[in-house]
């Protein structure tokens, strides 16, 4: 057994909790649970919330989107059960240092990513015109409001345009100026 | 009623009080981009696109619910998503008639103070020129006292306006 093996574990553990944490953003409305999230609710032997347990919750905690916070708990505590389990044969493999490296993280595991996971869940949803807003302030054409007129001119003998022709009525000169 | 009925229901009530919130922000949002700004037709066709999308975003999240559901629910109960699917549909086009009214009605108004505000006059003689009779795009204009052909143009708001609609 390696440090090689240590790493592979352990970028497996760091992988499936990326994946619970985004599984359980993505959900929306805010607790519900398709599909996708009752496999990690089963794969991680996590009771599901009842529907009308579901909504109070999630309407308490006021999460705008996501699982429900309690579930989302239970998945990450298990998760880091499991991956104290799965790296402690490991450990041995690791320098003393890297050795208390990881057991301070794996203590700190589920709660860092537990509060990180409450953050994303329940802050305040863009509001759907920032980007719109901000290109109406500027304002890009404020310029162009006046209409004017101009008369078209010869460039030969600076006659005015007196018909549809474009050409001078006086010098036959092409009217390409303007005044 | 049972749980996946249940289920059903209270996934459909919840996307119908979404496609509210939606609207009632949308709504809300394109009047201040409206009263803000309209030469500039970017903000709008921005914030009519993030609406539109939202709106489909969420109608697309019907069909699959109904997916993992359908084993455990009565056949009869999907027209109630179709149902949705179709408020939905109609809600977005409302919400796309309703804008571009009050958008045309903010550049019809830019366009009156355009027309109040222009003293046309001969670039030549500088007397006063008529009004052309088609304000919306660009038209020679004659002096009546010099004879001088003035190309006038339209004041931007009028321009994008456009011909009246009948």
């Amino acid at each position: 057994m390696s440090a090689d093996a240590f790493l592979q574990e352990w970028t497996r553990i760091t992988t499936e909790l990326t994946q619970v944490v985004e599984t359980a953003l993505d959900v929306e409305p805010p607790g519900e649970c398709p599909e996708a999230w009752a496999r990690w609710l089963t794969r991680f032997e996590v009771p599901r919330l009842d529907e009308e347990r579901r909504s109070e919750e999630v309407r308490e905690a006021k999460q705008t989107k996501g699982a429900p916070l309690r579930e989302v708990q239970g998945c990450l505590e298990s998760l880091a059960r499991e991956a104290s389990a799965r790296l402690a044969p490991l450990r041995k493999t690791l320098s003393a240092e890297q050795a208390a490296l990881v057991e301070r993280s794996l203590h700190t595991f589920a709660s860092t990513a537990f509060e990180h996971y409450k953050t994303k869940a329940t802050e305040k949803k863009k509001k759907m015109f920032g980007a719109a807003k901000a290109l109406a302030n500027q304002h890009q054409y404020g310029g162009f409001g006046a209409s004017t007129g101009y008369v078209l001119t010869c460039v030969t003998c600076r006659a005015p345009r007196l018909g549809e022709s474009l050409t001078c009525a006086f010098c036959g000169g092409e009217l390409a100026g303007v005044s | 009623m049972n749980e996946a009925e249940q289920r059903w229901s209270t996934f459909l009530g919840k996307v119908r009080a979404r496609l509210g919130e939606i609207l009632e922000e949308a709504d809300a949002g394109l009047d201040d981009i409206i009263a803000t700004e309209v030469l500039d037709p970017g903000p709008m066709s921005a914030a009519q696109n993030e609406v539109k999308a939202r709106l489909h975003a969420l109608q697309e999240k019907i069909g699959p619910a109904w997916t993992r559901l359908e084993a455990e629910l009565p056949s009869e109960l999907e027209e109630q998503g179709r149902a949705l699917e179709s408020e939905i549909l109609t809600a977005i086009e409302a919400f796309e008639t309703r804008t571009d009214k009050k958008y045309r009605a903010r550049l019809w108004e830019l366009a009156q103070a355009e027309q109040k505000d222009r003293k046309l006059v001969c670039s030549k003689c500088a007397a006063p020129l008529p009004e052309p009779a088609v304000k919306h795009r660009v038209e020679n204009v004659t002096c009546t006292h010099c004879q001088a052909v003035n190309t006038v143009r339209p004041g931007l708001a009028m321009a994008m306006l456009g011909p009246p609609k009948r």
